[in-house]
């Protein structure tokens, strides 16, 4: 195994408001290897993007309190003087965002916000920055590019709004790309098309990518290891195939089986994972999940569970008390197509064995 | 003025010519509109018999009786009103004063300078003063020079003109004041009589003018700031890791700017048809004062020119914000 | 289900949509000349059968949203008919329309922005009582009110509660009781998951699938989401342009799409099963004959 290019560890972070300090990202750690894609799925409140804000250091300007460590080329990205963390910015470490309208300044040129990123890390002339703007933009995909270099971001529909955005984050060559939900905003046949780009580029390239997204799908295609967010901590993660074949923790289950899929038959029932998420003002120092969880048993402990690696499967990691052998029998049921009631009722969780514990 | 500016911008084609030549026709059609609102509330509103007014003290009927058929005045009022327009579009003759028989034109075109000088030179110190307290406090929000400043705007916008520049003046007056600090302060000098007087003159005058505007801007700017400093194409601008100052300044403030640009057109094309306070209260004798004194006397012809000029720079005004607007923001079509 | 009921050629349609066009003019300001014409909706006919869920799908601007909003009588069409059981509905008087307002409801997609954030969830739901002077009674009304918070999954002690104490989830319930206020035949919800997030979705489409069959309703489902619009409808019709590409029974769709559309949305829908897209595209490279070039690299 080879030296991670980003070490996240046991990252915080609470950002103040006016009801409270919201606890976005509570202790999250996950590595990203050279070249590499992980898929960082959770829905809205999970921490995903706060935790990738923070190791931009974008999530300073909001006062944000910061804690944990973030390895990056041998630097500590959270310790890192501002002027640091801006010439990483944009340079090795790149973003891209879910809505490219608002994400693109309206008044200027396309070309002018692309070579903007150039000169701001590279000493070349403005013809040299537009030339390799032109390039970057016939790279993504961009038809005429060195027309379409002159145009406003409102004369490009929304998937070459994407594409410009991604010609942005290319143009120094970053080692890694973080994409923040980049397809969220996009029709779903636009939508397939930038995930090709992506993972075209991606490869051609070589650079590593973190890939956010609420949308298992979306993942499931192009990322070699999946971290399952909730609550502002990672609950899950594992190697695609793994995550997707041998599923360790409730959340994950939940999610798999609460999206309606094409390659399932029709007539399956989807099952929604009952209750919201919790507050993230009022942390409980439990499991953040075992109020919505259908199979809180006597095994469940006092404290938030640890992130621990499943028996025998060091990349496997999973946020949960439940016993490794019982956690196969669930998962079998429900794959059968049993309901979680009746997942829980076959591994004898029930209420009574709650009340005991 | 206006049939001048139309006729060679209609020879162009472009959208934007076309636009503004659309939008002038619109100006000379609200300018008649406005012309005849201020005509018929003038002759409806009771007032001594202009014609007696004209003709002066000891004038007896036959005289007054002339007078009157020469002013039209004993026309039909519309009669009254086309002569009027006529006389304006054709001649640029905007009739005779009542009170002192003066050219009403003239006295317009005189007077201008001064209100030019007035309300340029306090824009200036106001979109100044405004837009950086309004950028430094949205830049670190409840900070103590935030809160400083935005209670000194508060100040600001809550103190009125007249007392403030009465206050003023009775300190620093050169006739009456307590302490000569500023010389010519409350007697104005034209600028091509003496540059070193008329701006003295004017200094008291336009801080007190600027004074709740940059009150109001500061708040503006503030406010449009920090929304706009949440927006998702600063933090793209971050992540691109450009300087802080780069992203402040090309990024946020550029998209922040764009309503004070709309506020300060239409602030300024009003005060250039007369800031009549701070002229009355500084005796600086512009088209405010003369609005003031006309109407002081009910004298209709200068009434109704003071009002043309205000409404006139207040349409162009408004023509050259769309313009700038569409040149800042280019999502905005000028069609 | 007998061979008559199959075969009968109109089975009871409760809404009728027959070639329905919406022109929208833009460009042209007072002296400008240049009319642009945008066909939103481009000569639209289906039927939606009583007690059945019919989905409209496609991406956005495709005109579906357009669609819905004409026949709840938001927007005015430009040429068509829309007929709800039997009457055309461009052609009701204010009698007719007083019913046809009760019985057709429509549920949006930005649950948040449909509720008025100053009043309790009571009054937003029963509402619909006061407007159509149904259940005069405050304290019937009440009652009504909180049964339907309990059939929508709401605690109905929640009942003084605003707006903004409720999550985005709820809030789709909320929106929902209040549609079913009045009991409507035809229920029309323009892609009411979008906004959710992905395991309250699934709340809210089993709730509406079991709403649909508990009550009988018919539904009108609208959604950009193909996944979504199979679990929920029996017939789709898949809309491009302004105009209805496609439409077939749901399981007929999916499995044999017979416009090139179709085929380029189902291609598109991201499946959660690693390696899925690459076996399809290989099957389908073996079928069109054409030598995989997997990296073999």
């Amino acid at each position: 195994m080879t030296e991670p290019l980003l070490d996240v560890r046991d990252l915080r972070t609470a950002i103040p408001t006016e009801d409270g300090d919201v606890h976005a990202v509570n202790g999250v750690s996950f590595t990203v290897e050279p070249g590499k894609v992980l898929g960082v799925v959770g829905e809205s409140g999970s921490g995903k993007s706060v935790t990738m804000l923070t190791l931009m250091g974008l999530t300073r300007r909001a006062g944000a309190q910061v804690s944990g460590e973030v390895l990056f080329g041998g630097r500590d990205l959270v310790t890192a003087s501002d002027r640091e963390l801006q010439r990483i910015r944009g340079n090795e470490i790149a973003m891209i965002f879910q809505d490219p309208l608002s994400s693109l300044h309206p008044f200027y040129r396309v070309g002018a916000q692309i070579t903007e990123g150039i000169r701001a890390h590279r000493d070349v002339t403005k013809k040299q920055a537009r030339a390799r703007a032109i390039e970057l933009l016939g790279l993504v995909g961009i038809p005429k590019p060195e027309q379409r270099v002159d145009d406003y971001p409102h004369e490009f529909s929304g998937g070459m709004r994407q594409r410009v955005m991604i010609a942005m984050a290319l143009a120094n060559d970053p080692k890694l790309l973080i994409a923040d939900e980049p397809t969220t905003a996009l029709d779903v046949t636009v939508q397939a098309q930038i995930l090709a780009l992506l993972e075209r580029l991606q490869q051609e390239l070589g650079m590593a990518v973190v890939m956010i997204t609420h949308d298992l799908g979306v993942v499931a295609e192009i990322a070699d290891d999946i971290v399952v967010m909730y609550a502002g901590r990672v609950v899950e993660q594992a190697p695609v195939e793994q995550l997707f074949r041998q599923p360790r923790h409730p959340y994950t289950w939940g999610l798999l089986r609460s999206i309606p899929r094409l390659d399932l038959p029709r007539d399956v029932d989807l099952v929604p994972i009952e209750g919201r998420p919790p507050s993230l003002i009022h942390l409980t120092g439990r499991c953040s999940f075992q109020p919505r969880c259908p199979y809180v048993g006597g095994c469940c402990g006092e404290q938030d569970p640890t992130l621990d690696a499943v028996a025998g499967n060091e990349q496997h990691r999973v946020r949960c008390d439940m016993p490794e052998e019982r956690r196969a029998r669930v998962w079998d049921a429900l794959s059968a197509g049993r309901s979680p009631s009746e997942a829980a009722a076959a591994v004898g969780i029930t209420s009574a064995e709650e009340d005991a514990a | 003025m206006t049939r001048s500016l139309a006729s060679p911008l209609r020879a162009l084609g472009s959208p934007t010519s076309r636009y503004i030549a659309r939008r002038l026709v619109w100006m000379v059609f609200l300018l008649l509109v406005v012309s005849l609102v201020a005509f018929l509330i003038f002759y409806a509103l009771p007032s001594g018999d202009p014609a007696a007014q004209r003709a002066g003290k000891g004038a007896d009927e036959a005289q007054i009786e002339r007078v009157r058929h020469m002013l039209y005045l004993d026309r039909p009022l519309y009669e009254q009103y086309f002569h009027y327009i006529k006389q304006v579009v054709l001649h640029f003759d905007f009739g005779f004063s009542y009170s002192n028989n003066a050219d009403v034109a003239d006295q317009l075109t005189s007077r201008l300078p001064a209100t030019i000088s007035l309300a340029l030179g306090a824009a200036v110190i106001w979109l100044v003063v405004g837009v950086a307290i309004g950028i430094l406090s949205a830049l670190r929000p409840r900070s103590l020079f935030d809160r400083i400043a935005m209670g000194g705007a508060l100040l600001g916008i809550s103190a009125p003109v007249y007392w403030l520049a009465l206050v003023v003046l009775a300190l620093l007056s050169q006739s009456y004041g307590v302490i000569h600090l500023i010389p010519n302060t409350g007697s104005y000098k034209p600028l091509t009589q003496d540059p070193g007087a008329w701006f003295t003159s004017l200094l008291v005058p336009w801080i007190i003018l600027s004074l709740s505007f940059a009150a109001i801007y500061a708040r503006l700017m503030r406010a449009n700031l920090l929304e706009t400093l949440d927006q998702d194409f600063v933090r793209t601008a971050e992540a691109k890791g450009l300087s802080r100052r780069r992203v402040v300044m090309r990024h946020a403030v550029r998209a922040a700017i764009t309503p004070i640009v709309t506020a300060f057109g239409l602030d300024l094309g009003i005060l250039l048809g007369g800031a009549v306070l701070t002229e009355s209260v500084f005796n600086i004798p512009g088209i405010g004062r003369l609005s003031y004194d006309a109407i002081q006397d009910s004298n209709l012809p200068v009434i109704q020119g003071t009002v043309l000029f205000a409404a006139f720079f207040i349409i162009i005004a408004n023509i050259l914000v769309d313009i700038v607007y569409a040149v800042i923001d280019p999502r905005v079509r000028l069609a | 289900m007998s061979a008559a009921d199959e075969q009968s050629p109109a089975r009871d349609a409760i809404l009728e949509v027959r070639d329905l066009r919406k022109t929208f003019g833009s460009g042209g300001g007072v002296l400008g000349g240049n009319h642009e014409q945008v066909h939103a909706v481009n000569g639209v006919s289906f039927d939606v059968l009583r007690g059945e869920t019919f989905g409209l799908v496609g991406e956005s601007g495709c005109g579906k949203s357009t669609t819905a909003r004409m026949i709840c009588r938001l927007e005015e069409p430009t040429s068509g008919e829309i007929r709800f059981e039997g009457t055309d509905v461009a052609k009701m008087g204010r009698k007719q329309l007083l019913p046809f307002r009760r019985d057709v409801q429509m549920v949006f997609q930005d649950p948040y922005s449909s509720l008025n954030p100053r009043h309790t969830v009571g009054s937003i739901i029963g509402e619909p009582f006061i407007v159509h002077g149904v259940a005069k009674d405050a304290k019937e009304r009440t009652k009504r009110v909180q049964d339907l918070m309990d059939l929508v999954g709401l605690n109905p002690e929640h009942y003084n509660r605003l707006p903004h104490e409720f999550s985005g989830g709820q809030r789709q319930r909320i929106g929902i009781a209040r549609a079913l206020a009045l009991e409507p035949k035809l229920l029309i919800a323009d892609e009411p998951v979008s906004a959710l997030d992905v395991s309250i979705q699934a709340q809210i489409l089993n709730l509406l699938r079991r709403l649909q069959r508990d009550l009988g309703l018919s539904l009108l489902f609208i959604a950009h989401d193909l996944s979504v619009v199979r679990y929920m409808c029996d017939r789709i019709a898949v809309m491009f342009a302004g105009e209805i590409v496609e439409m077939a029974d749901s399981a007929q769709l999916f499995a044999a799409p017979q416009h090139e559309y179709t085929q380029r949305l189902l291609d598109a829908v991201p499946i959660p099963e690693p390696g899925a897209r690459k076996r399809q595209r290989e099957q389908q490279a073996e079928i069109d004959g054409v030598g995989v070039a997997a990296a073999e690299g």
